[in-house]
């Protein structure tokens, strides 16, 4: 994707959420409706502006792609969503600990040693502070659930 | 007074209230840091710890975490661009863009000796004139703060950056995710989708790392390099140390500690927003606005010094009219009560010693910032960034999960981060600005519930709005910012 | 366990600021509780529900004996819906219990749709009730309850009454009662939260405000505001001076208390465990004391008359309903 058609598809995309949230705005209650309806109908006029100028008058590094490497993004985007997924389910600490040896193994990263460390260190740190201190409710391991 | 204050110094300087001092800013300066930890939680984990203790060791611990949390966020803003409350939003605009370009260590210096400065100053006004100041907290009803969260939009203005119709965009976003949640007149849900988790709204912690922290993370990925920053670049520079540059910023200092102490007296305006406000002023005076948001240390003075003047001020109503400017002020309020201080006038009458007390640690926990806060900034969360970004990227989305499931343990608000941080990564590549957001997604309720409040009160009358002198003047300088920047564009044209 | 260790590091720095220990439970008891007790609090770190519950806890802890650890766990969302759910589809073990404000939560049972109803509980023992008032400013022409109504009577929907919530909120519910009681027409403003309410008060932006009676003691005092009525049975012991709405005509009681629940369905040994713990930490003197100096009016209920109190509140909130829908 080029940076010139996202200029155009992003605009297009809050247009298509304003048309999907104004029914639900339409049906407020009469106070609560004015000020949501003034606010989707100035995005919609903007948005509107925003895709004919660009139609119009491309910018000028249209033609530079969107992402800088497609590829890794889509895989730190997916990292992540499956971390959030995971999440849940394990606990926190195991699946922090999977992402944090993962992540980077997968976009490249060849020092097992340091990154085991950092990883350690830093899990420590979370715990001591937001368990430990201060008794921050995170998702609980998989194996300490009864 | 000054009877008094002679009298409250040496508890002050005694060992265990320095001891509480030092133990609340070690904490504060961590839960500040810290996405999801707040000094209001921190304070509330405290109170009851400190039943059995002398009340100025318990506001001593309360009053180092107050300014040392205040401090904490710019660290973690700086650094990693993760603004733990919208206070630091402000300094990641351009705190971040120095720490890219190896000026990390410059950039924390900026923050502590402004944030040292503001507090310094917010508490001696909070010491010589807090009951004359309170009265002016009594000058704001509905209509007045409603005059002032259109005030503190139209600082917009000064945000907007190249294009000023994608600057809107992000205000009206802001706008709208500002009015999820239960309409506070009427109870009627907007916006919820039958979903638990958006009857309050969209927690501010949730669009913060979502918007900030985020992207950075997805484009580090994407460029996926090995080698972290240099030790050399997070040393400071004292050469460019910020007290010899002190005529470059004393204008701003003096600017937004008068801003941070204004805002900070009105209950309910909360510090949120004095930094960002505190921003748009200085780069309104700036001989360079243009260089604001790309790397200006002034950019990271002003927000940060805003923010430290807050903090002894939002205490002036709360010691003297009980009506706490802050939910931190709030907490300290409940941790005064719990030792059997009565706040309100009596409270200068019957306890002196502790008042006065609270107001000099206020003052000795601020200067204890410059040394501390350095300290830890630098020493230690510095070298964070000498980590390859590749290492870093992972520890970024942990503590972006850990911080925001610290607000509501709710997965719910996991996956809405993770959709607001895909908003904001394409915001940010295409060049939209996103702190109109974060200004919509404050003002935007407070705008609309005060001025829907005052036309109940008054029973549909518009007048209302423009009755009192102080809703004049909050007109006049909400236009003034607005089109200041058009003046100076006309002006600019009509020079060429 | 973590918090035992926490605690004990932090009674340790406690111990050495203040030069003396804490006392803590000598009794040693079997079985129960064997690991830490969640308490859920529906309200984020900070507000008036946690500091109520963080300091109840540690008196809890002492009570229960055994090194007994109570972890303050907070869920907050939509009102307290969150954790109000989440203690009612807990395990009826006894390691969850939590914090409910009535009659907040019956009127929610009988608003919406929750998820829970109120006889999803087994109830401990409540702590708090603060009465509700209306104050006025102390230049204001209303001396009592009386010029207040006389003036609503002769300027229907003309009187304007500032609460501490939003729409449906505890003092709002008390308006609504009062309407009806006094057959007057109230135009309602909700300000959401105490703070704002309370200056908007004092700067003479609204005539009268209702809140609890703990907020605005100090000003009374002070001669700030005046107190048209307390809406209670009786006068209350922390301001025995202010007069009720009972003595002056109007029968309205109201007002918002606090307490500790578990789910329903805690095995009874379990069950008189905590509130016996409860009670105990009620006729502790350091707490008693502690709130007292904090101008909070505790009121101790033990489990039955908790019950009692809480199916008389619902009852109540379904009768205002279906006479005024207040959303």
């Amino acid at each position: 994707m080029t940076r010139g058609s996202a200029e155009i598809l992003f605009p297009a995309a809050l247009l298509a959420a304003c048309a999907a949230l104004w029914p639900h705005a339409a049906a407020f209650a009469p106070d609560s409706r004015v000020f949501p309806a003034v606010l989707l109908a100035l995005l919609t006029a903007m948005s509107t502006a925003l895709i004919v100028r660009a139609w119009l008058r491309p910018p000028a590094d249209a033609a530079t792609p969107f992402f800088e490497h497609f590829g890794r993004h889509a895989l730190a985007l997916a990292a992540i969503g499956a971390y959030l997924a995971v999440l849940p389910v394990a606990g926190f600490f195991t699946a922090s600990a999977a992402l944090a040896l993962a992540l980077p193994f997968a976009l490249g990263y060849r020092e097992p040693a340091r990154l085991a460390l950092a990883t350690a260190i830093f899990l420590v740190a979370v715990w001591v502070v937001f368990v430990w201190l201060f008794q921050r409710p995170l998702p609980r391991e998989f194996f300490l659930a009864h | 007074m000054f009877d008094a204050l002679l009298h409250a110094l040496p508890a002050v300087l005694s060992f265990k209230s320095a001891l509480a001092m030092v133990v609340g800013m070690a904490a504060g300066l961590v839960v500040g840091a810290l996405p999801g930890l707040t000094v209001t939680m921190g304070i509330a984990v405290l109170i009851p710890l400190t039943f059995g203790l002398d009340p100025l060791v318990a506001l001593g611990v309360m009053a180092g975490m107050y300014n040392g949390g205040s401090y904490g966020g710019a660290i973690t803003a700086i650094l990693l661009r993760i603004p733990g409350t919208p206070a630091s939003v402000a300094t990641v605009l351009d705190g971040y863009p120095m720490a890219q370009r190896g000026e990390a260590g410059h950039a924390l210096q900026v923050a502590v000796v402004s944030g040292t400065i503001g507090s310094v100053i917010s508490a001696i006004a909070l010491i010589l004139l807090a009951p004359p100041l309170a009265q002016v907290s009594l000058l704001f009803g509905p209509a007045e703060y409603f005059w002032m969260a259109m005030f503190g939009l139209a600082t917009v203005s000064m945000l907007l950056g190249d294009d000023a119709l994608k600057g809107l965009v992000s205000v009206i976003i802001g706008l709208l995710i500002g009015t999820v949640g239960q309409d506070q007149l009427n109870g009627s849900e907007r916006f919820v989708f039958d979903i638990l988790d958006l009857v309050d709204g969209l927690n501010v912690v949730v669009l913060l790392t979502g918007l900030y922290a985020l992207p950075p993370v997805l484009l580090m990925a994407e460029r996926a390099a090995r080698r972290g920053m240099d030790k050399a670049l997070l040393r400071f520079d004292r050469a460019r140390s910020v007290l010899r540059e002190w005529r470059r910023y004393i204008r701003i200092w003096v600017r937004s500690s008068a801003i941070g102490i204004v805002i900070g007296i009105l209950p309910g305006a909360g510090g949120s927003m004095t930094s960002l406000i505190a921003y748009n002023d200085a780069k309104r005076i700036a001989k360079d606005p243009d260089s604001y948001g790309k790397g200006n240390p002034e950019g990271v003075a002003a927000s940060e010094c805003g923010n430290g003047a807050d903090n002894a001020a939002s205490m002036i109503p709360a010691l003297t009219l009980a009506v706490p400017g802050s939910g931190v002020a709030a907490v300290i309020l409940a941790g005064l009560l719990v030792h059997g201080m009565r706040p309100g006038p009596q409270l200068f009458r019957d306890n002196p010693d502790v008042v006065y007390g609270f107001m000099l640690q206020m003052l000795v926990t601020s200067l204890m910032l410059a040394v501390m806060g350095g300290l830890a900034a630098t020493r230690l969360f510095g070298q964070v960034l000498r980590l390859p970004p590749l290492m870093l990227t992972p520890f970024i989305v942990l503590l972006t999960v850990v911080g925001v499931y610290a607000v509501n343990a709710s997965v719910f608000d996991l996956w809405a981060m993770l959709a607001i941080g895909l908003l904001g990564y394409v915001m940010d590549r295409l060049d939209y600005p996103t702190a109109p957001a974060v200004l919509g997604l404050l003002l935007g309720p407070m705008a609309e519930s005060q001025v829907r409040l005052a036309l109940t009160i008054s029973r549909g009358d518009a007048t209302i709005l423009v009755a009192s002198w102080v809703s004049w003047i909050m007109i006049a300088a909400t236009l003034f910012v607005f089109l200041s920047p058009v003046w100076h564009a006309w002006r600019a044209r009509a020079a060429r | 366990m973590t918090g035992l260790n926490r605690r004990r590091l932090i009674a340790a720095a406690g111990a050495a600021l203040a030069g003396s220990a804490l006392p803590r439970g000598a009794r040693a008891q079997a079985a129960y509780p064997t690991r830490p007790i969640s308490l859920i609090v529906a309200f984020a770190a900070g507000g008036g529900t946690d500091v109520a519950a963080r300091s109840i806890a540690r008196y809890m802890e002492k009570h229960l004996g055994g090194g007994a650890s109570i972890g303050v766990v907070n869920r907050p969302g939509a009102g307290g819906e969150i954790g109000w759910t989440a203690v009612a589809q807990a395990a009826p073990d006894g390691y969850t219990i939590g914090f409910i404000n009535a009659p907040a939560i019956a009127a929610m049972t009988v608003e919406k749709q929750t998820r829970f109803t109120m006889d999803s509980f087994d109830p401990i023992g409540n702590l708090v009730y603060d009465a509700g008032i209306l104050a006025v400013h102390k230049d204001s022409a209303f001396q009592n309850v009386a010029d207040m109504v006389a003036f609503a009577r002769a300027n229907p929907g003309a009187l304007t009454v500032g609460t501490t919530g939003g729409s449906g909120n505890s003092e709002h519910l008390a308006l609504l009662q009062l309407q009806r009681l006094a057959d007057i027409r109230i135009n309602h403003a909700p300000f959401g939260g105490t703070a704002p309410m309370r200056t908007a008060l004092l700067g003479r932006h609204i005539p009268v405000g209702a809140f609890n009676l703990s907020e605005g003691v100090e000003q009374v005092r002070e001669g700030q505001l005046r107190v048209l009525g307390v809406m209670a049975e009786q006068r209350q012991s922390i301001a025995p001076d202010l007069p009720t709405f009972r003595e002056q005509g109007i029968d309205l009681v109201a007002g918002s208390s606090r307490g500790i629940v578990g789910p329903r369905g805690i095995p009874a040994p379990i069950l008189a465990r905590l509130r016996e713990a409860v009670r105990a930490s009620m006729h502790d003197p350091e707490y008693v004391q502690a709130a007292q100096r904090a101008s909070i009016p505790l009121r101790y209920m033990d489990g039955t008359e908790y019950q009692a109190f809480i199916t008389r509140m619902t009852a109540e909130m379904r009768a205002i309903w279906q006479a005024t829908p207040w959303r």
